[in-house]
C-alpha cells in the first residue's frame, strides 16, 4: 500500500475559481477510481491560486485480479450430436487464452452458448494511476479555458510543474509540454524556492515550512479571525461578505492582515466610494464603528506573505488608497456640476444590451412600464409621479464619472446625486435600491417604490433577454437573467399583497420591443422563467418540492401569497388536518376526471335528492365568502381550517349519495356541485400536489 | 531611480532575452497593442521577440494636466514575445529585480484580469500585477487576434511607466516624477497634456472628425484591398484615433458607436489577411 500525491503548479489561477477547480480535480480524479479496479483509502484536496493538491491513502500497488463472462458460439456449432468439439469451440479457447475448465454452457433465449470465465490480472497501480492523472486533468472543464504551449492543452491557466508521487516512486507522465517530477515550490519571496519531496507525508511538512498553507479552511480562519482582531483594536469591525472573503482568501498562500490607514483628515466623498475604493481597488476590507454605521478612517489589507517588510507594504497600500480616493473625490465634485437631465441625454451612448438600443431608450420603456403599473396597481398620484420620476433617473448615474470609476456603485450614486438635485427622499431612495437585491440573499428594497422599480427594470431586461434568446443555461447567462428573474421573486415574496400584476406587466413590457412573431411563446417562455426561479426560491427557503409544487400551480399573479402559503402548509405536513383535506381534495378531483364532466351550468337546488346534497351545497355556499376573505387577508391557517371543517361534509355526501346517477340531469348537477367546490379548494393549492409517506 | 533610466535597464533587459529594441512606432496610438510591433505581429507561426516604449494617448482620460494620476498621453512598455518562455513570469519578475526592486521587502500579485478590443477582435487572457497594491504590468497571453485563435500564443508584457516610477520615486504626483537628475515630467509634459485635453475636449469638432476619419478609413480599405500592408494600417491607426477622439467628445450614439468599431474591424482584419497570406508565401512581412 502506498501513498498518492499529485501537485500542479500554475500561474496564479483567477482567486474566485480556485475552489471551483480543486473540486473539480478531485471529484473527477475520485470518479475515475472509483470505476477502477483499485482500492483506494481516505481522499483529501488542497487549492491556492498556484496549486491544486490530491492526496489519496492505502493504494495497493496492483489493481485486484477479476473475472469477466466472454462470451461464445452457440452451443450448437460449438459442438456436436456426439459430444465432440468442433473448430468453433477450440477457436474460442484460442482467442481468449482459455482452458477447457474455463467454460460453461449459459441459455438465452431458449438456445444454448459457450461462455469463457476469463481472468483479468490486475494492472499495476502506477500504470493505472498515470491514465487517470492525465485523464483528470484532461477532464476540467473551464468556462475561458486558455492555451499557451504547443500541444495545445486547455486549462485555467499555464501549468508550471507537476509532482506525481507514488509513495517515493515518481509517476512519470507528460502533460502540456511539462514532465513530473517530484518538486515543489514555496511561496515566492525573492526568487522561486523549489525543494525536493521524498514521499507524500513529507510534501505537508515541507510546503508548510516555505511558507504555504494548503487548506483553504484554515487560510479563510487565518484570515477571518485576524481581521477581526484588528478591527477589535481600533473599536471597529470589518466589512465583508462571504464572495468577498473567499476571493481574497484564494489570492494567497499564505495571508498576513495587516492594518492601513486612509490617511486623510476630512472626507467630503460618500461613504461608499472609500468602500468600493478598498473593497474594489485594493482587495482590502473596510471597518465599521463597532457601535455604529459610519466608516473609519482605516482599512485591513491582507498581504500574500509573512509579516517582514509588512510595513512597506503598508505604506504602499496606503498611497493607493489616498490616490483612489482623491481621484473618486475629483470625479465626485466633477459629476455634481452636470445636470441630471444632461446625463439622461447621454444615455442614448450607453448600450444596454446588444441589439437592443441604449440606455435611454431603456429608460423611456420604464418610464412606460412605471405608468402602466401604477395605473394597474394602482398607486395614489404621489407614488405613482415618485415612481416615474424615479425610473426617468433611474439610470442617470451610469454616464457619471463616479460610476464609470466604480461600476458597483451604481444606484447608490444615482440616488446620492438625485436627493443633491432636490428631488424628494421617495424619488431618492427608490434609486439607490433598483439593483437591490444583488444576490440570492442579499437585502431588498426597503420602500416600496424602490420595490416597484426593482420588478419594472428586471422585467424590462428579461422580456429584451427572451427576445434577443439568450442563452441563460447556469454555465452561461452572460445577462444574469437567472439573477434578475430571482430578484423578481425575492421582491414579490416580500411585499405582503395578496396579488402582484405579474403577467399584465410581462405582456405590457414585451410590447415595447418590436417583437416580429411568436409573441405569446415569448410571453409563455418569460413567464416560467419566473415561475421557475420561485420554485428554486421555494427550495432555498426549506419548502418541501410537492408542496412547492402546489403551490405553484396557482396563476402567477398571486405569486405574492407563494411563499406563505406554502410554509402554513409545511407547518401541517405531520398532522391529521392536512391529509385529510388532501384526502378530500383528491376524492373530489378523482370523480370529476372519472366522469370527464365538462360542464359549465350552475348548481340546480331543485335537483337535489339527498339530504347529504344539500348540507354540503349549504356548507360549500356558507364557506365560499369567509373562504376568499380569508385568503384576500393572508389568514391562510384559518383557511385550512375551514377546509379541514367542509371535509365531513363531503364524506358524508360520498357515503350517501351516488354521483354517478342514471339520470343526467342529476348526475351533471352532482358534478357541478363538486367541481364548484373543487374551485374552492384550488383557490389554496393544488392540495393534490402533495404526497404522504406510507 | 530616474524616468528615463527605468527604460533604459527594462530595454538592457529585454534585450538580453533576444527581443529586438525598436523606437515606438510612429503614429498617434491608443495602446501598445495596436502597434504594428504586436498587432501584426501575433498573427502566424513565426517566431518574435520585441520590446518597445509607446506613447498611448487616450483622450477621455485626460484631465488638463490638473489630476495626479490621470494623463491624456502615457508612457507604455511594450513586450512581446512569441512563443512564450516557459519561464515568463519568472523572467518578469526578474526584470522587476533589475530596476532595483527587493521583492522580498514587497509584495507582488497577479489578479485575474482579461481583456479584449472590439476593434482588433482580439483577446488576451492574464492578469494586473500589483505591486504593495498599484497597479504596474498587465501580463496576457494573447488568445486571439482578428478573429483568429493564435498558434502560437504570444505573451504580451504592458508596463505603466508612470505608475512604475511613482513606485520606485515614491511620488505622488506623476508631475513630480524625476525624469533625469534636473527635469521633471511636469516640465516635460505639463503643457502639451493641458493643450491636448483643450483640443480634445473643447477645441475639437465632431463635424470634421467624422471627415477625417471617413477619408482615413478611405484611404486604408484602398490600400489594404490592394494588398499594401503598412501605409494601409497607419490608416486605421490614424482612424482609431479620431474615434477616440469622437469618445471623448461624447459625441457617438450607440449605434454609431458600434458603426465606427465594425468599420475599423474591417480594415484589421483586411491588415491580419494579409499578413497571413504573407507568411504562406513565405514572405517575412518587414515592419
Amino acid at each position: 500500500m502506498k501513498n498518492l500525491l499529485c501537485e500542479i503548479y500554475t500561474e496564479e489561477m483567477p482567486a474566485r475559481l480556485v475552489r471551483d477547480t480543486e473540486r473539480q480535480f478531485s471529484e473527477i480524479f475520485a470518479g475515475l477510481l472509483k470505476h477502477s479496479h483499485l482500492n483506494y483509502g481516505e481522499i483529501e484536496s488542497f487549492g491556492t491560486p498556484r496549486r491544486i493538491c490530491i492526496f489519496i491513502k492505502d493504494i495497493p500497488e496492483k489493481e485486484e485480479d477479476t473475472t469477466v463472462e466472454v462470451k461464445g458460439p452457440s452451443y450448437k456449432i460449438a459442438v456436436d450430436e456426439n459430444g465432440n468439439k468442433l473448430p468453433p469451440y477450440l477457436k474460442f479457447l484460442e482467442t481468449h487464452h482459455l482452458s477447457e475448465s474455463d467454460i460453461f454452457i449459459k441459455e438465452i433465449k431458449d438456445s444454448k452458448y459457450l461462455y469463457g470465465k476469463k481472468l483479468l490480472k490486475g494492472r499495476d497501480a502506477e500504470d493505472v494511476l498515470k491514465e487517470l492523472i492525465i485523464e483528470t486533468l484532461k477532464g476540467l472543464h473551464f468556462t475561458r479555458p486558455m492555451h499557451w504551449e504547443s500541444s495545445g492543452v486547455e486549462f485555467i491557466r499555464p501549468i508550471r510543474n507537476i509532482l506525481l508521487l507514488f509513495g517515493e516512486d515518481v509517476l512519470d507522465i507528460e502533460y502540456a509540454g511539462v514532465r513530473s517530477n517530484n518538486l515543489s515550490f514555496g511561496l515566492q519571496i525573492d526568487v522561486p524556492l523549489s525543494f525536493t519531496i521524498k514521499h507524500p507525508e513529507e510534501y505537508f511538512k515541507k510546503i508548510r515550512e516555505n511558507y504555504v498553507i494548503l487548506s483553504y479552511n484554515e487560510r479563510r480562519r487565518i484570515v477571518e479571525n485576524r481581521i477581526k482582531d484588528i478591527a477589535r483594536k481600533i473599536n471597529g469591525v470589518p466589512v465583508y461578505t462571504e464572495d468577498f472573503l473567499e476571493e481574497v482568501v484564494n489570492m494567497n498562500e499564505y495571508p498576513t492582515p495587516f492594518l492601513a490607514s486612509i490617511g486623510i483628515k476630512e472626507i467630503r466623498i460618500p461613504e461608499c466610494i472609500i468602500e468600493s475604493v478598498i473593497k474594489s481597488h485594493l482587495k482590502s476590507f473596510p471597518v465599521k464603528e463597532r457601535n455604529g454605521t459610519s466608516l473609519l478612517p482605516y482599512f485591513i489589507g491582507v498581504r500574500n506573505g509573512t509579516s517582514d517588510f509588512i510595513e512597506n507594504v503598508r505604506a504602499g497600500y496606503e498611497r493607493v488608497a489616498k490616490a483612489r480616493i482623491l481621484d473618486g473625490s475629483f470625479f465626485f465634485e466633477e459629476d455634481k456640476k452636470t445636470p441630471l437631465e444632461v446625463f439622461v441625454e447621454k444615455l442614448g451612448g450607453v448600450v444596454f444590451m446588444t441589439g437592443l438600443g441604449s440606455m435611454k431608450e431603456k429608460t423611456e420603456r420604464l418610464e412606460k412600464l412605471a405608468k402602466f403599473i401604477a395605473h394597474t396597481l394602482p398607486l395614489s398620484n404621489s407614488e405613482a409621479e415618485n415612481l416615474i420620476r424615479a425610473a426617468h433617473l433611474s439610470k442617470t448615474d451610469l454616464v457619471s464619472n463616479v460610476v464609470g470609476e466604480f461600476p458597483e456603485l451604481e444606484g447608490r450614486i444615482g440616488g446620492i446625486y438625485a436627493r443633491f438635485w432636490g428631488e424628494n427622499e421617495e424619488v431618492a431612495t427608490a434609486i439607490s435600491e433598483q439593483y437591490l437585491p444583488l444576490y440570492s440573499g442579499d437585502k431588498l428594497p426597503l420602500s416600496e417604490i424602490g420595490k416597484i422599480l426593482s420588478i419594472i427594470d428586471r422585467i424590462d431586461t428579461l422580456a429584451g433577454g427572451f427576445i434577443q434568446g439568450i442563452d441563460y443555461s447556469s454555465s452561461k447567462d452572460p445577462f444574469g437573467l437567472r439573477r434578475i428573474a430571482s430578484g423578481v421573486v425575492q421582491i414579490v415574496f416580500s411585499m405582503g399583497l395578496g396579488r402582484f400584476p405579474l403577467k399584465a406587466l410581462v405582456y405590457e413590457a414585451l410590447t415595447y420591443y418590436q417583437i416580429e412573431k411568436d409573441e405569446d411563446k415569448k410571453r409563455d417562455e418569460v413567464l416560467n422563467f419566473l415561475r421557475e426561479r420561485a420554485e428554486g426560491i421555494l427550495k432555498e427557503k426549506g419548502i418541501r418540492y410537492d408542496v412547492a409544487n402546489a403551490v405553484l400551480m396557482l396563476p402567477i399573479d398571486l405569486m405574492p401569497a407563494y411563499l406563505e402559503r406554502a410554509s402554513t402548509i409545511m407547518k401541517h405536513l405531520n398532522e391529521e388536518t392536512l391529509a385529510l383535506i388532501c384526502t378530500t381534495n383528491k376524492r373530489i378531483k378523482n370523480i370529476i376526471e372519472k366522469s370527464g364532466f365538462k360542464g359549465e351550468g350552475s348548481v340546480r337546488r331543485d335537483l337535489f335528492f339527498d339530504k347529504a346534497e344539500e348540507e354540503l351545497y349549504n356548507v360549500m355556499s356558507d364557506s365560499k365568502l369567509t373562504l376568499n376573505s380569508l385568503l384576500e387577508k393572508g389568514d391562510y391557517e384559518a383557511a385550512l381550517s375551514l377546509y379541514y371543517f367542509i371535509s365531513p361534509s363531503v364524506f358524508k355526501f360520498f357515503d350517501n349519495v351516488l354521483v354517478m346517477d342514471e339520470n343526467d340531469n342529476v348526475k351533471n348537477n352532482r358534478l357541478s356541485l363538486l367541481k364548484e367546490l373543487k374551485s374552492l379548494f384550488d383557490a389554496y393549492a393544488d392540495f393534490s400536489q402533495i404526497t404522504f409517506e406510507g | 531611480m530616474y524616468f528615463q533610466e527605468v527604460v533604459s535597464k527594462l530595454e538592457n533587459f529585454w534585450k538580453k532575452q533576444g527581443c529586438v529594441i525598436l523606437p515606438p512606432f510612429d503614429e498617434q496610438i491608443g495602446a501598445g497593442t495596436l502597434s504594428p510591433y504586436t498587432f501584426l505581429k501575433v498573427l502566424g507561426k513565426k517566431p518574435w521577440s520585441v520590446a518597445y516604449i509607446q506613447p498611448s494617448r487616450r483622450p477621455v482620460d485626460g484631465r488638463y494636466g490638473e489630476n495626479p494620476n490621470r494623463l491624456y498621453l502615457h508612457h507604455q512598455f511594450q513586450v512581446i514575445i512569441k512563443p512564450p518562455p516557459f519561464d515568463i513570469r519568472e523572467l518578469y519578475l526578474s526584470s522587476l529585480r533589475s530596476l532595483g526592486l527587493k521583492l522580498s521587502k514587497h509584495e507582488v500579485k497577479f489578479l485575474e484580469d482579461n481583456w479584449e478590443t472590439a476593434v482588433l477582435g482580439a483577446q488576451g487572457v492574464g492578469w494586473e500585477v500589483r505591486l504593495d497594491g498599484l497597479e504596474i504590468t498587465q501580463f496576457t497571453y494573447f488568445q486571439l487576434a482578428a478573429g483568429v485563435e493564435l498558434d502560437p500564443v504570444s505573451v504580451e508584457i504592458t508596463y505603466g511607466l508612470e505608475r512604475l516610477v511613482l513606485f520606485i520615486q515614491e511620488k505622488e504626483n506623476v508631475f513630480d516624477i524625476m525624469w533625469n537628475e534636473d527635469i521633471t515630467y511636469g516640465n516635460l509634459r505639463l503643457d502639451s497634456e493641458r493643450e491636448e485635453c483643450i483640443y480634445a475636449f473643447d477645441e475639437s469638432e465632431v463635424s470634421r472628425l467624422v471627415e477625417m476619419f471617413n477619408i482615413y478609413e478611405g484611404e486604408g480599405l484602398r490600400l489594404l484591398e490592394r494588398g499594401i500592408l503598412i501605409p494601409g494600417y497607419q490608416y486605421l491607426l490614424k482612424c482609431s484615433h479620431v474615434f477616440n477622439l469622437l469618445e471623448a467628445r461624447g459625441a457617438m450614439s450607440v449605434s454609431e458607436r458600434v458603426t465606427y468599431i465594425s468599420r475599423m474591424r474591417k480594415m484589421a482584419n483586411l491588415s491580419a489577411r494579409l499578413v497571413l497570406e504573407r507568411e504562406e508565401k513565405d514572405e517575412k512581412p518587414s515592419v
